[in-house]
């Protein structure tokens, strides 16, 4: 159907199939658009697949992005375009044609079953990239194993077919014929409302640094190329050993801050290696702990939440060494390849030399190669080193073009969970302007009537080969012959690959020609492939949870290699247990719950009234509660802002005039949240002010209340002068006009943070910059003034508070480090004047500075309200009292209570920029609920008999999800009338975990499709 | 260093002998991720310490700076023209181009032992400039760039030496000026236009201007001796100056030359010991028989450069009578200034 120009179109184009395009897209389809995805390379996951473990929690990179990635490849809503670049865009906001170039894997995607034969068997081994080019892989390959979409390519580079015009042993050995070398590359054009640009970053080239070695000396390798060594699935199985000899390093040195931070390479920091370096040691100790690990850094930069004491915790816990400073060159050993590093120890100011078996070093990370190019075909404006420049510091999402909108690294440096909150802003921006179209291009699938089932269990069983990777391992034919003889089992059959598109059909004309009412697949994993299978089932009108799988790949051929009879005997076991189940198994039908399609927004600060402002404009209404009696927060106290600086004041103005137009905003000031009730689509808040009590019912909740600044009573004779000050106090006396800072002012940083106790052992992010600020603004008012200040490590990550770092330095605010462990000393004199007393370890005295002000940047901390609150809402605090959040990393901005969401500064410290894109990115996850309308609850709930349940509440209490009620009821037992409490799942919010069923001791809960009974019998099948 | 002159003011410099003992050859600043210009503050640093009356140590005896210094607080005129300057080259007083000779002849009787003569640079280069069909304004009454005084603190003569070397130069009329000293290069190209604003001509150092040459096809080599050919980037043209590619597309041009670089080139190059003849010492020649060992490891059968003083500087090792000795010989290729090189090739001298 041809669209009008005009008309928007309800569908957006992902440019990046990282962990950041990724998110985005998820979010826009259940946003309501339907999202092509196009990925350069062949599969989608980008950096985030490469990487072994994730800081701070040191999750597994790949087992928490893989689920994400399979949601992707099947999500119907979502084309997927790997191996594909965008050529040109034309057009304007809500209406792009795009075309896409689409490159010729020469391997037919329908076909391709991506077992693996063809890669085998190619003779053309080739450098493998996924690996940082220390492992092989073929010519025809995949490139690693959990790929989406997961089929195999061709290389036509190193092809002996298409370079010399022999071989073709590919096609020879592949079973499903899906080899094609006639292939061509073609365009493809779309039409999109909107695009988002997610191209991520690559490591800059480490050949620029000569006096490191790297290309020249083998033991000096790239922190991407040792995540592949540690990780299991890299070229050497997860052991950490020498490229030059392949033996385990005993020394490992991380050189940071190679080419970052360098006005002659990359000016700005690339924001995550401190950590990942962290990280590396930590997880290399893992594997060793006799390893010596070292980390020479400039500034540890560990702001992020939970960075701190992770660092702590390499220190301590794991003994990683850190030296504070670089090493200038490193020469090499010829015979034992070992590595000889120059350092100068910068805390106690003495040369060292060191000898080591491997180093790391930690490159400047740049935007991904052809951004350049693709920012051209796009019309968006780039800065110098290829970041893209955002159209304004407060909507860092919006290019300088309509419609087109970035996120992630190239937006500027940044780690994961930043860059998922970003994703889901630029989905919400993108959502705001496509609004009039949403749901219009999404597909809602027809539902096949349910058929009839007979009473008696009619099971087919199907056995799976995959390829060789079953069936090289165990007789997949005397499974299947087994399968028949089981009680219940009216037909097995043995296939090549039951995942196939046409072997779907069969299952569909087994389950209509044998009146089969339970199927059983034997093959691999039902994390990827059982909502396949069920999908199939309900297809064929059956109720998808009469479906069953055995895994007799991971559980069985994988791990039994080479015991071919007895991983046969195995596999019979399981299909036996499996058939067992399935005997028993009954139909469940999800429920569907309404949702409330309004939301409620609890604080109206930068955060709050961004994220009202969001939900509103992509068309909901929102009511926006605050406790002050304005709106603003903490905005309201503060001066002009680094680093536009613009006046806090119009920022918080430019707001309050969107909100004041906006019809769908209600805001409410002065309240007080006296209760919240309900779950998911379905909450009831309570509020009071002077205008009395009123009750406001809305389907989704986002947490906006910030925090506060910490007042240092007891530290640096804070109390005791008006010449002692916090950098908030500054910026409010500054800005009201009402202090004279003299001509010596002394900042002292880190006043109450980074302890190494307590509740304020993190790192408050914000205030390097803001004393960097307040300095340059003192020094500019008069050039003759003497800044000094006192740090332990300058934070300033991203991609330009570098250079505000080096302003300061060259306006000649002095900085001088001091440790934690010598921390200074304020001296009042009997007038009240402050002389600050700290050591300089680069003097190497004490130096003494007569103060006209001490200004002590302190932390923010948490409100205090949120002891309150968190209970109201039944979401948790962590240790340092902020919000907690679903997940560090993939889940920023959910909390794992279904339906409320986080932003700003009530998670951790951070930035305006930073705030808005958390406020943009929450109001992304709260509008999917709201878009949808309706909540499908899981299915696999748990239930409550009744009549068993004692009231105990140990389910509700194990509940991760608070979806059980303790309920009060009165219950007739013969004459007598007794009060007592039930249990109640809220089935909206139940997950299926069964977390429940284990605590309940009276066996009053019990989990649908996971039923007692059932898991049972399979164990009494299994020792039969 | 820094820190304590910025929290304790240059009181405390002026007795460091540190700021003596730098080469002010901005290696550090080659890798320096801030940009800094620690040659700059040395060389700031000494102009305090010169205030107050300090002087670095001075080798050869001090004659050089003597001379100098002359130079300047007198009201003598030199003629820099002598019996080492052939006859039959042609010169003029006036004209479009100036060559600035600069202290090479009083080199000569300085370091005539040392197995150099570097007034040979100066007579190739107008040799060169004449088969080019060019005849060039030798600036017969030119005194010392006063590069040395400059970098030693001495900011006094520097500016009367430079002063009177604007005006020498703007006599001859000419719009360019060549120098064959990577020194003078620098001084005259950088440090004159800081502290006396734009000159009235452009400076051009000898290796640019036949890279120039070259490029547009004007000179011709009859076929010349095979040899293999290294570079050493001097400090001041190299990493101060920022001309590095213009020697070695000089060097490259003759075709019978071996092209090689050292291990250590263009910006990470190794300086050839000494600076202004200040400190010379021990380090000094460790660092010279560190770079010499590059250039022997080369296999080269010359070491090229475009200083007159790192020629001087190098033959000063290579004539040692340890390495010099005909059982111990080592360093045994020649040390040879770029214009000489290229004169050779074209068979003028």
């Amino acid at each position: 159907m041809e669209k009008n120009d005009e008309e928007i179109v309800g569908s957006v184009l992902v440019i990046g199939g990282g962990i950041a395009g990724i998110q985005a897209s998820l979010d826009l389809t259940e946003l309501g658009y339907k999202v092509y995805l196009v990925e350069k390379s062949p599969s989608i996951g980008g950096r985030m697949a490469q990487l072994d473990k994730t800081f701070p929690t040191n999750d597994c990179s790949l087992c928490i992005l893989a689920p994400k990635m399979v949601e992707v490849g099947r999500n119907p809503n979502i084309e997927l375009l790997t191996y594909s670049e965008v050529k040109s865009v034309s057009g304007k906001a809500g209406n792009f044609k795009v075309q896409v170039l689409r490159k010729p894997r020469y391997v037919d995607e329908t076909k391709c079953k991506a077992c693996g034969t063809c890669s085998e068997k190619c003779p053309r081994k080739v450098k493998d990239e996924y690996n940082m080019g220390l492992g092989q892989t073929k010519a025809i390959y995949t490139p690693f194993a959990q790929a989406v979409p997961n089929t195999y390519l061709i290389n036509p580079d190193e092809c002996i077919y298409f370079q010399r015009g022999k071989c073709r042993t590919c096609e020879k050995f592949c079973p499903a014929g899906a080899i094609d070398f006639e292939q061509k590359e073609r365009i493809e054009e779309i039409n999109v409302g909107a695009i988002i640009v997610a191209t991520g970053f690559d490591q800059f080239d480490l050949t620029q640094k000569p006096e490191y070695g790297y290309g020249r000396y083998p033991n000096v390798i790239s922190a991407l190329e040792f995540e592949r060594l540690m990780c299991a699935s890299g070229p050497t199985g997860g052991h950490i050993v020498r490229p030059s000899d392949h033996e385990p390093p005993e020394k490992i040195a991380w050189i940071q801050c190679v080419g970052s931070r360098d006005t002659k390479v990359k000016p700005y920091c690339s924001s995550v290696c401190c950590m990942y370096a962290t990280k590396e040691a930590i997880i290399t100790k893992e594997h060793d702990p006799n390893a010596e690990c070292h980390i020479f850094y400039i500034d540890m930069r560990a702001f992020g939440k939970g960075f701190q004491d992770f660092v702590n915790r390499a220190k301590e816990e794991y003994n990683v060494k850190y030296t504070r400073g670089k090493v200038s060159h490193i020469t090499e050993d010829p015979k034992t390849k070992n590595l000889k590093l120059r350092y100068e120890d910068m805390e106690k100011m003495q040369f060292g030399e060191m000898e080591v078996g491997l180093v790391v070093l930690s490159p400047a990370l740049i935007p991904s190669e052809g951004t350049k190019e693709l920012a051209e075909i796009l019309g968006i404006n780039i800065d110098s080193h290829c970041f893209i420049k955002e159209k304004d510091e407060y909507a860092q999402v919006e290019t300088n073009v309509p419609g087109i909108y970035m996120c992630g690294y190239v937006q500027g440096p940044k780690d994961i969970p930043e860059s998922v909150a970003q994703a889901s802003a630029a989905a919400a921006k993108a959502s705001e302007l496509l609004a009039p179209a949403r749901g219009t291009l999404i597909k809602t699938e027809k539902k096949v009537p349910e058929k009839k089932i007979s009473e008696e269990p009619r099971i087919g069983v199907m056995i799976c080969h995959c390829g060789t990777n079953i069936g090289g391992f165990l007789d997949c034919k005397e499974v299947a012959e087994y399968a028949k003889t089981l009680p219940g089992v009216v037909y097995a059959e043995d296939n090549m690959y039951t995942c196939s598109s046409d072997t779907q059909e069969k299952i569909k004309q087994l389950i209509a020609e044998y009146d089969l009412n339970r199927f059983v697949v034997a093959s691999c994993t039902p994390r990827t492939h059982e909502p396949l299978f069920m999908k199939t089932c309900e297809e064929a009108g059956l109720n998808p949870f009469l479906f069953e799988m055995a895994n007799i790949r991971d559980q069985c051929s994988w791990v039994h290699m080479h015991e071919y009879e007895k991983a046969t005997q195995k596999a019979k076991d399981l299909v036996r247990m499996a058939v067992e189940k399935a005997r028993r198994l009954k139909p469940i039908y999800r429920q569907t719950v309404e949702v409330e399609r309004s939301a409620l927004v609890i604080g109206g600060g930068i955060a709050g009234m961004t994220a009202a402002l969001s939900i509103a404009k992509q068309g909901y209404p929102v009511h926006l509660i605050e406790k002050e009696k304005e709106l603003g927060g903490k905005l309201r106290s503060l001066g002009k802002l680094f680093l536009s600086g613009k006046d806090a004041q119009e920022l918080i103005q430019e707001k309050l005039e969107e909100i004041n137009k906006n019809e769908n905003i209600t805001v409410y000031t002065g309240v007080t949240l006296k209760n919240i009730e309900g779950y998911i689509g379905n909450f009831k808040a309570t509020i009071e002010n002077e205008e009395g009590t009123k009750d406001i019912n809305i389907g989704v909740i986002v947490v906006a209340v910030g925090a506060e600044s910490f007042k240092p009573v007891g530290m640096y004779n804070y109390e005791k002068s008006d010449r002692i000050i916090t950098g908030l106090e500054f910026e409010e006396a500054m800005k009201a006009g009402n202090l004279d800072p003299g001509k010596n002012i002394v900042f002292i940083q880190c006043v109450g943070a980074r302890e190494k106790e307590g509740k304020r052992t993190y790192c408050s992010r914000v205030c390097c910059s803001t004393s960097i600020k307040q300095a340059l603004t003192l020094k500019e008012a008069d050039p003759e003034r003497n800044i000094f200040i006192l740090y332990r490590d300058i934070v300033t990550p991203g991609k330009e508070y570098e250079d505000f770092y080096r302003k300061a330095l060259r306006e000649g605010v002095l900085f001088i480090r001091y440790s934690e462990d010598q921390k200074p000393e304020v001296k009042l004199s009997k007038d009240g004047k402050p002389t600050v007393e700290a050591y300089d370890p680069l003097l190497q005295r004490n130096v003494e500075i007569d103060a006209d002000l001490v200004v002590l940047a302190t932390p923010l901390v948490p409100s205090p309200d949120n002891e309150k609150l968190a209970p109201m809402l039944k979401v948790p605090l962590n240790q340092n009292g902020f919000f907690l959040e679903a997940h560090v990393k993939l889940r920023p901005l959910d909390f794992a209570t279904d339906g409320i969401f986080l932003c700003g500064t009530a998670s951790t410290p951070s930035t305006i920029p930073e705030a808005i894109d958390q406020a943009e990115g929450a109001a992304s996850r709260a509008t999917t609920i709201l878009a949808k309308g309706k909540i499908e609850t899981v299915g696999i709930t748990s239930e409550v008999n009744e009549e068993l349940c004692i009231g105990c509440g140990r389910c509700a209490e194990v509940c991760p999800y608070n979806a059980i009620q303790m309920v009060t009821c009165e219950e007739q037992l013969g004459e007598v009338k007794i009060v007592t409490r039930k249990a109640r799942v809220i089935e909206a919010v139940c997950k299926g975990c069964g977390a429940c069923i284990a605590a309940c001791g009276s066996g009053a809960i019990d989990q649908k499709r996971f039923e007692r009974e059932q898991i049972l019998k399979m164990i009494e099948s299994a020792v039969q | 260093m820094i820190h304590e002159l910025l929290l304790n003011g240059p009181e405390c410099i002026v007795k460091s002998e540190d700021i003596w003992s730098c080469l002010t050859c901005d290696q550090c600043s080659a890798i320096c991720p801030m940009g800094i210009e620690f040659s700059r503050f040395v060389r700031d640093a000494r102009i305090e310490s010169a205030k107050r009356g300090v002087r670095g140590y001075e080798a050869h005896m001090g004659i050089l700076s003597s001379i100098a210094r002359l130079m300047a607080d007198s009201s003598l005129t030199p003629n820099i023209l002598g019996d080492w300057f052939p006859s039959k080259l042609k010169i003029q007083d006036k004209g479009e181009y100036a060559y600035f000779v600069g202290c090479l002849p009083i080199f000569d009787q300085v370091f005539g032992d040392y197995g150099v003569k570097p007034s040979d640079t100066a007579v190739a280069a107008v040799a060169i400039l004449n088969e080019l069909g060019i005849t060039p304004a030798v600036v017969k009454d030119g005194k010392c760039c006063g590069h040395d005084r400059l970098w030693s603190g001495d900011v006094d003569t520097f500016m009367k030496l430079a002063e009177y070397n604007i005006e020498a130069i703007d006599r001859t009329g000419a719009s360019t000026l060549i120098t064959t000293c990577a020194e003078c290069y620098r001084t005259l190209k950088l440090d004159y236009p800081e502290y006396f604003g734009k000159l009235p001509f452009e400076v051009v150092h000898m290796s640019e201007f036949l890279a120039d040459q070259i490029n547009k096809g004007n000179l011709d080599y009859p076929v010349t001796e095979e040899k293999r050919v290294t570079y050493h980037d001097p400090c001041r043209l190299g990493r101060q100056a920022k001309v590095f590619d213009a020697p070695r597309t000089v060097i490259k041009s003759v075709p019978e030359l071996d092209f090689v670089e050292m291990e250590r080139s263009r910006e990470y190059s190794l300086c050839c010991g000494v600076s202004c003849f200040l400190s010379c010492n021990d380090y000094a020649k460790a660092i010279r028989a560190d770079r010499m060992n590059e250039a022997e490891s080369t296999g080269a059968d010359v070491l090229v450069t475009t200083c007159p003083k790192c020629q001087i500087h190098f033959n000063c090792l290579k004539t040692e009578v340890q390495f010099s000795d005909s059982k111990t010989k080592r360093y045994d290729f020649e040390v040879t200034d770029l214009t000489v090189l290229i004169a050779k090739a074209l068979k003028l001298i």
